[in-house]
């Protein structure tokens, strides 16, 4: 038994008295002009926004109108008293909704005959009499039992200030606002009152609201938003600067950032609608489809295991419907279209369903919608019970996704809040029961549909057929040759051991005799097998090798298997659904029940069964049925919830911020005029998702800066009106892409199944993959440890809504993981690598680096041409790098310099015009003293020359410091030079003697500087310190990093604090590396840093 | 704030003094040491619709605390006060009779009004004579030391609505603070090294209601609890890289901060941006501060056999107790303890699983009070054990040896410690059989005002400002100090 059950069941008693009853009262009061405020006036769950703005525009819709809400006005603290004039449908009806109909009214059985949902009833009273007398409260029973606490039964007693209200009504003459029918359905009907609540009021377009131009408005959306800005006398924020802009709409379209490509040509973009062009060419990219693809599979509840435990098992096809739902929103399947295919794809296509087409295939991914929550079914349990379990998940995906209503609180009884009668839980559930059917239920893995066709079948059969043929004749020949191997084998035993040999190895190993068991046991060798055939016969071997070889190649061409996991109704089924008993499925009770959308959702009397007609399936066609009712543009529901999770995912907050739970409970929307201007274009754009975002990220409020000015903050510090772009966090799976495409390694791979992700040792969770997040496989219970830090949603089912969390575990993801480490490791190899290009930075970094961070390289490569006694002429930097020496050209002999090349141990010399020289520039003062080997290798050469060429005592001499010869030998090197100055150049030149060939030489130089008494000041390793051409300079390395990280130039002061650092970072880590490494460290520290910043994890 | 001005090293640790000072500290040295600390000088209470500021340094309470942390060992799930702190004659005697009272089920399936004696007995122990179970040999022992609350009472059965009536306040609502947000809130950490608030989740996973046990609700998520995993490393990616540990990394943040600093001076009024700022200073400290705060392995041999370290049974949760007890020895304000799933919850087969998880957790239990009293910590450190629910007196399916107990919020036991609460005694009481609390009933929202008074908060004063009203964490409903508790 699930905790999730036990929360179903539980949810009866979710709220206690003084916490829902004035939510009640709250809601109709005013057109009573009644000043009630509840005693928990303060608690956000339960109480709408007030302030003089939300009546100014909400005063416009129809359910404001009816209910009289006056918003407007300041509320002052509430007390019973200050109800003049309580009514029973408002006051009263509520209370004793909570406490007493259970028992008096919403079941057929009156408990003492006696029904309170009528005053009229309540005179007529129950075995006790009349329970109500007007205007006599202390003869009227209700009020007596209930001050005497007899009533209602159990620990729920009514509040004495609910009494009170109670008390006052009756002395008043228990007035109704209207007069009470003579006869009434059974249960506890929907009221008059409960239909009031806004969001089950039909869908009219509001009238726009006026503007002026000094208002920018740019859409109809902005005009209601300035509308609710104009009494307050606030404005939308400016616009925000472009290349702001179009990291706002690249992040919220597609999830990942901006290219430069695409920032220099919207900068350069002066056309009137560069941004309306940009947004086009978002939305028709298919990372737009990944992006919002993964926003609808939160509250989807996908996820690539069943969810049944400990053991989690895996589902390894549920990626199909990812795909299907990223192919469908790529191109802009309208919603109504995606909702049916995903409630009833399979109502579409014909049974028995041959050979399925990938159009076909599709329509059934797509039911997996119905399949995706949490099923334990194959782990055993009580199967009436668990599958119950895994009807409500996914009654309560349907219902989060497209009702925003929490149906499944009516599973055990009638909604305690919101009217949803018991009933009609079990209406909505006979929807999908045929599908489901609970009585011949079936565990995930049986619920798959092979997509081989008929043709693939048959071909499979016949390549198996044909494998079986080879591997029989294998094995004939296999004991043929074995037969003859042993045959072979006992022939060299003595002639009369032969026989016996043979007659113990053929007879069946149960029934040897002693002697036999015996014979075979002391003759291991004679034990042939195919196995060991090659100890013995070579061609024995190649003759079976031809068979397997064949056989890898037959069974290659079998067709594999493919399948596809789905919801699939069986035609003609007929599956009854009846009401649950207080929801156990093993207490099924009354009549069958039609399949039917909720009451509330129907204009009142209009409640209808569904209109069915069959569907090529020959299945009971209620889902498509259902489906096709919910977008007919007149559902209160569908359209106001659909319009809500878009604007959520645009702006990190909705309109309605409980977007699953549009009820009592949850949270008035704080624009409703907006969000039914928004659910009407939805439905007139044919419920283009594209058009939506159109419409959304077109407008002002979306184009506005995220930068608050004073006003702003002032008087809208919640940003509740929108003066300001609101400034939200990137979602988990999009901090991971911006990464990986910021560093250059995102792999782009479209679809697919899901990227393993395993757990290590001490149970972080990851997957090595580059690719976008969406793809990597979601474990219910072993999320993927950076993505669930910043707040991957825990699918129990499935996710309404993310939270943003901010817990130190998020810095030290960034501070200390893996991923983040790696990742900035390769944005600092892109940085180098592309930095010199990047021509801006290279100036800035001129204009703002006097000084090198890191040291200057102290070697250099070049070549010479040498006097008569070995004098350098002139140092010659080697033209070009090979990325592992420098030489000539990029071809060896370079047609002007020859063979002369050097690398990290050594080099070539060319001709004797042409040494090869490495020039030390000395670092420091100090006596240098060489130690290393030279070698020359080849026999072939004529051998090589070298000499250290040193500073002379006065600036312009050079003197010859050593010399040695080597020819197809080696020798030590070893020397020590006079005092050196900072700055000093020392050669070390080779040359090859007469000829260049076969010249190859090693010499690995070790140079220590040292202090006059003998102590090492430095140590300089040719070898280690070789180096390649310097890259850019770090400045313009890190500007270059700024613009790919932030998608901006530097700011100013920015590239000043940045080398500080750099020469500190420098510093610290110089004792640890040198030379190029040193660099990359640096700059990877940089890269980190600026990962981790809040403008790269926010968008702004 | 003039310890601002102290290194922090300078500053004596109040956890420390109070060790050295040993036992005996009223609220009055407790006052004077807070004032020696600077700590009442500042930060007066918010004005009226004013926030207090959005920071964790440690704040002046409301009145003097007796205690200045708080450690809840949450026993998800319904412990069943009937086996283990409710000894309830009249059940024994009637085992298997009919119940004649009406009865509140959650499983309406497996009812039954078939009375369920405690298959244990019941003894009294220590001075005060409090009966505890043989289930709990251990608490037994500590019994002088702790008050039973015996009329704990949610009137919800279901786990979710009474557990966020214990976390947020209200019934079954979620999206609210916690106790631990808003004591947080209220007093702010004396670590500054450490989150403030932090939860010890359990190697089975994650308890009923997930996340939204530790959620800061509609407050900044500064003040939501901090979650270390149920085994080494218990905070991931803890360790930095050696080569660029200790100045690189010094270096890395300064510049971090400082990018961070400009951003969010471009976004005036974003207090996200601004903790997110202060999230990496935490981190880093808690580098250093985690790492040996949770390292129990120098604890003294008989300290960890106390907490039963050395057992296969109690190693694991005694480990957390343990690291609670370090916890809050450096100053962490809230520390919570949880079960993964609900191992109280039996439903069935009660004889064998009630005994499995008295046993794995009864020692660790124990051994916390034990040994905060034995550190002198007990005084101002307030130990709560107790879940959300307890069990009907009656069975749940057939009387066999499979039998169970079914939910019960009308009536069950907690126990509380230390930190100003009456030792010794136990208050309330269920009717004859355990079902409903009948005498001297305690609401989750008296727990909480209790539990507030001690740490010098007053519920009603405690406000936060959200969406343009007060909030408060009993929400304005009836709620009691419990004064009979209080020492």
């Amino acid at each position: 038994m699930t905790w999730l059950r036990l929360w179903e069941r539980s949810v009866a008693g979710i709220i206690n008295e003084s916490e829902a009853y004035p939510r009640l009262l709250r809601q109709t009061s005013g057109r009573f002009n009644f000043q009630v405020v509840p005693p928990c006036w303060n608690d956000p769950a339960l109480t709408p926004l007030r302030g003089a703005s939300h009546m100014a525009y909400g005063a416009t819709l129809a359910w404001l109108i009816v209910t009289g809400m006056a918003y407007g006005q300041q509320q002052p603290v509430p007390t019973p008293a200050t109800i003049s004039q309580p009514q029973f449908e408002t006051h009263i009806r509520p209370i004793l909704r909570v406490y007493c109909l259970d028992c008096h009214g919403a079941e057929e059985k009156l408990q003492g005959s006696l029904d309170l949902r009528q005053v009229r009833l309540m005179q007529k009273g129950g075995k006790s009499g009349p329970a109500l007398l007007k205007g006599n409260h202390n003869a009227s029973l209700i009020l007596k039992r209930m001050k005497d606490g007899e009533m209602p039964p159990g620990e729920k007693k009514v509040p004495p200030s609910q009494i009170e209200i109670i008390e006052h009504w009756v002395t008043q003459g228990a007035p109704t606002i209207r007069p009470e029918p003579e006869k009434i359905d059974p249960g506890v009907a929907i009221s008059a009152e409960d239909r009031n609540w806004w969001a089950y009021q039909t869908l009219n377009a509001p009238k726009i609201p006026a503007t002026n131009p000094l208002d920018r408005a740019r859409t109809s959306v902005d005009a209601f938003l300035i509308d609710a800005m104009r009494p307050k006398n606030l404005a939308f924020a400016p616009d925000a600067d472009k290349r702001t802009y179009i990291r706002r709409v690249a992040l919220d379209l597609t999830g990942l950032p901006p290219t430069a490509a695409e920032i220099n040509g919207f900068l350069r973009d002066s056309s009137p609608n560069a941004a309306e062009k940009l947004v086009d060419t978002y939305l028709a990219s298919p990372a737009y489809a990944e992006r919002w693809a993964r926003h609808w599979l939160d509250v989807f509840g996908y996820a690539d295991s069943d969810g049944d435990g400990t053991n989690d098992a895996p589902r390894p096809y549920s990626y199909k419907f990812r795909d299907y739902l990223i192919r469908s929103i790529e191109k802009d399947k309208p919603l109504n279209q995606l909702f049916l295919e995903m409630l009833a794809g399979d109502e579409m296509l014909p049974r028995p369903l041959k050979d399925p087409s990938p159009q076909q295939a599709d329509l059934l991914a797509a039911t997996m919608l119905l399949r995706l929550g949490p099923d334990a079914t194959a782990a055993g349990g009580e199967q009436v019970i668990v599958a119950d379990q895994v009807m409500a998940d996914s009654l309560k995906i349907v219902g989060s996704s497209l009702l925003g209503l929490t149906v499944g609180c009516a599973q055990c009884h009638d909604h305690k809040y919101d009217p949803i009668p018991h009933n009609d839980y079990f209406r909505l559930r006979a929807i999908f029961a045929p599908a489901w059917n609970p009585a011949a239920w079936k565990a995930p893995a049986s619920r798959l549909v092979s997509l081989m066709t008929e043709a693939q079948r048959k071909e499979r059969t016949q390549i198996e057929a044909k494998e079986n043929e080879l591997v029989a004749a294998r094995d004939k020949k296999a004991a043929e040759w074995i037969a003859k191997v042993f045959e072979d084998e006992v022939n060299k035993f003595p002639e009369k051991e032969r026989q016996p040999l043979r007659d113990a190895f053929k007879a069946p190993a149960d029934k040897r005799t002693p002697e036999q068991k015996k014979l075979v046991e002391t003759n291991p060798k004679l034990n042939i097998s195919a196995g060991v055939l090659y100890q013995f016969n070579q061609k024995a071997v190649d003759e079976l090798k031809k068979f397997d070889d064949e056989l890898t190649v037959v069974r290659a061409k079998k067709p594999v298997e493919d399948f596809i996991s789905c919801l699939m109704e069986d035609p003609g089924l007929k599956v009854e659904t009846r009401l649950n008993n207080r929801g156990d499925p093993r207490q099924p009770k009354g009549k069958p029940l039609n399949p039917a959308d909720l009451t509330i959702a129907q204009s009142e009397g209009a409640r209808s069964d569904l209109p069915v007609e069959k569907p090529p399936s020959g299945t009971t066609g209620y889902r498509t049925a259902w489906a096709k009712s919910l977008f007919t543009g007149r559902h209160p529901l569908v359209g106001r919830v659909l319009a809500n999770r878009i604007w959520l995912n645009h702006f990190g907050k909705g309109i309605v911020e409980t977007p699953a739970d549009f009820g009592q409970l949850g949270r008035l929307p704080s624009h409703p005029a907006l969000l039914d201007h928004l659910a009407v274009e939805l439905a007139k754009n044919n419920w283009s998702q594209k058009a939506m975002h159109r419409l959304i990220v077109n407008s002002t409020v979306y184009r506005q800066s995220s930068t608050a000015n004073r006003k702003s903050l002032e008087q809208d510090q919640s940003n509740a009106l929108y003066t300001r772009f609101p400034v939200h966090r990137l979602e988990a799976e999009a901090i991971r892409d911006r990464i990986l495409a910021t560093t250059g390694n995102l792999d782009p791979t479209l679809f697919g199944p899901s990227i393993v992700t395993n757990e290590d040792a001490s149970g972080l969770v990851n997957a090595t993959s580059n690719r976008r997040g969406i793809y990597l496989q979601v474990r219910r219970s072993r999320p993927e440890t950076m993505l669930a830090s910043f707040d991957a949603p825990v699918l129990a089912p499935n996710c309404d809504k993310r939270t943003t969390s901010n817990a130190p575990t998020q810095a030290l993801v960034l501070m200390n993981g893996e991923f983040v480490r790696a990742q900035s490791v390769q944005l600092a190899k892109r940085v180098r690598a592309e930095a010199a290009a990047n021509t801006q930075a290279v100036a800035q970094a001129k204009n703002v680096a006097p000084s090198p961070i890191v040291p200057l390289p102290v070697w250099a490569y070049g070549h010479s041409e040498l006097t008569p006694d070995g004098f350098t002429v002139a140092f010659n930097p080697l033209p070009h790098w090979t990325g592992g020496q420098w030489q000539g050209g990029a071809k060896l002999p370079d047609p002007a310099i020859g063979w002369v090349l050097l690398h990290a141990t050594g080099g070539h010399p060319g001709d004797k015009a042409h040494a090869a020289v490495r020039r030390l520039t000395v670092p420091c003062d100090g006596f240098l003293e060489i130690s290393c080997t030279l070698k020359h290798a080849s026999p072939s050469g004529d051998g090589v020359r070298a000499r250290v060429i040193a500073p002379g005592k006065k600036p312009s001499e050079r003197i010859k410091a050593a010399e040695w010869l080597v020819k197809n030998s080696s020798t030590q090197t070893a020397a020590r030079l006079k005092k050196v100055r900072a700055g000093d150049v020392v050669d070390f030149v080779v040359d090859c003697i007469e000829t260049e060939t076969s010249d190859g030489f090693e010499w690995p130089l070790t140079a220590t500087l040292k202090s006059p008494d003998g102590n090492t000041i430095a140590t300089l390793d040719s070898t280690k310190e070789f180096a390649g051409p310097p890259g850019p300079s770090l400045v313009a390395q890190a500007a270059h990093a700024i613009e790919l990280v932030y998608g901006r130039p530097p700011r100013e002061g920015e590239l000043n604090l940045i080398i500080d650092f750099m020469r500190l970072q420098a510093r610290q880590l110089a004792d640890k590396m040198s030379g190029p490494t040193l660099e990359d460290a640096v700059v990877a520290q940089l890269c980190q840093q600026l990962l981790s910043t809040n403008e790269f994890l926010y968008v702004d | 704030m003039s310890t601002d001005k102290l290194p922090f090293s300078a500053r004596p640790s109040r956890r420390w003094l109070l060790r050295q000072t040993g036992m005996g500290f009223g609220s009055v040295a407790l006052t004077q040491l807070l004032a020696s600390e600077g700590l009442l000088a500042a930060d007066g209470p918010a004005k009226p619709g004013e926030n207090l500021p959005l920071d964790l340094r440690a704040r002046t309470p409301h009145h003097a605390p007796r205690a200045t942390a708080m450690i809840s060992m949450f026993m998800h799930g319904g412990p069943s006060h009937v086996d283990l702190f409710d000894p309830k004659p009249e059940l024994t005697k009637n085992s298997g009779k009919d119940y004649q009272g009406d009865v509140g089920y959650s499983f309406v399936n497996r009812a039954s009004k078939k009375l369920l004696g405690s298959p244990w007995k019941f003894k009294k122990h220590g001075q005060c004579g409090t009966e505890i179970s043989e289930l709990m040999p251990h608490t037994a022992r500590v019994v002088d030391d702790i008050c039973v609350v015996r009329s704990m009472h949610t009137g919800h059965n279901g786990h979710e609505v009474s557990i966020r009536y214990f976390h947020g306040g209200i019934a079954g609502v979620t999206g609210r603070p916690t106790m631990g947000s808003w004591i947080v809130y209220g007093l702010g950490n004396e670590s500054d090294n450490l989150p403030a608030y932090m939860v010890l989740s359990d190697p089975n996973g994650h308890p009923v209601d997930g996340t939204h046990n530790w959620s800061s609700g509609f407050m900044p998520p500064l003040y939501q609890g901090t979650v270390l995993r149920p085994k080494e490393p218990r905070i991931p990616n803890l360790v930095p890289q050696p080569d660029l540990a200790g100045p690189v990394q010094r270096a890395n943040l300064d510049l971090l901060a400082e990018l961070n600093r400009r951003h969010a001076t471009l976004h005036p009024g974003e207090a996200d941006l601004e903790s997110r700022i202060a999230g990496y200073e935490l981190a880093s400290r808690m580098q250093t501060a985690a790492a040996e705060a949770l390292d129990v392995s120098k604890e003294p041999q008989e300290v960890r056999r106390l907490y039963g370290l050395d057992q296969d049974a109690t190693r694991e949760y005694g480990t957390r107790c343990l690291i609670a007890r370090r916890l809050v020895e450096r100053g962490v304000r809230f520390v919570q303890l949880f079960l993964g799933g609900q191992p109280w919850d039996n439903h069935n087969t009660i004889k064998t699983g009630l005994p499995a998880i008295c046993k794995r957790t009864d020692q660790p239990a124990a051994a916390l009070v034990t040994d905060l009293k034995r550190l002198g910590l007990l005084d101002t450190t307030l130990v709560h054990w107790g879940g959300e629910i307890g069990r009907l007196p009656v069975c749940e399916g057939p009387l066999d040896a499979a039998v169970g107990r079914d939910h019960n919020g009308q009536g069950f036991s907690c126990w509380l410690a230390g930190g100003g609460i009456k030792a010794g005694i136990t208050h309330g009481a269920t009717d004859e059989v355990g079902h409903k609390a009948v005498e001297k009933v305690v609401t989750p929202n008296d727990f909480q005002a209790t539990l507030f008074h001690l740490l010098g908060l007053d519920h009603e004063s405690l406000q936060f400002f959200a969406n343009g009203r007060a909030m408060r964490l009993t929400d304005g409903r009836k709620s009691r100090v419990v004064t009979e508790i209080l020492a």
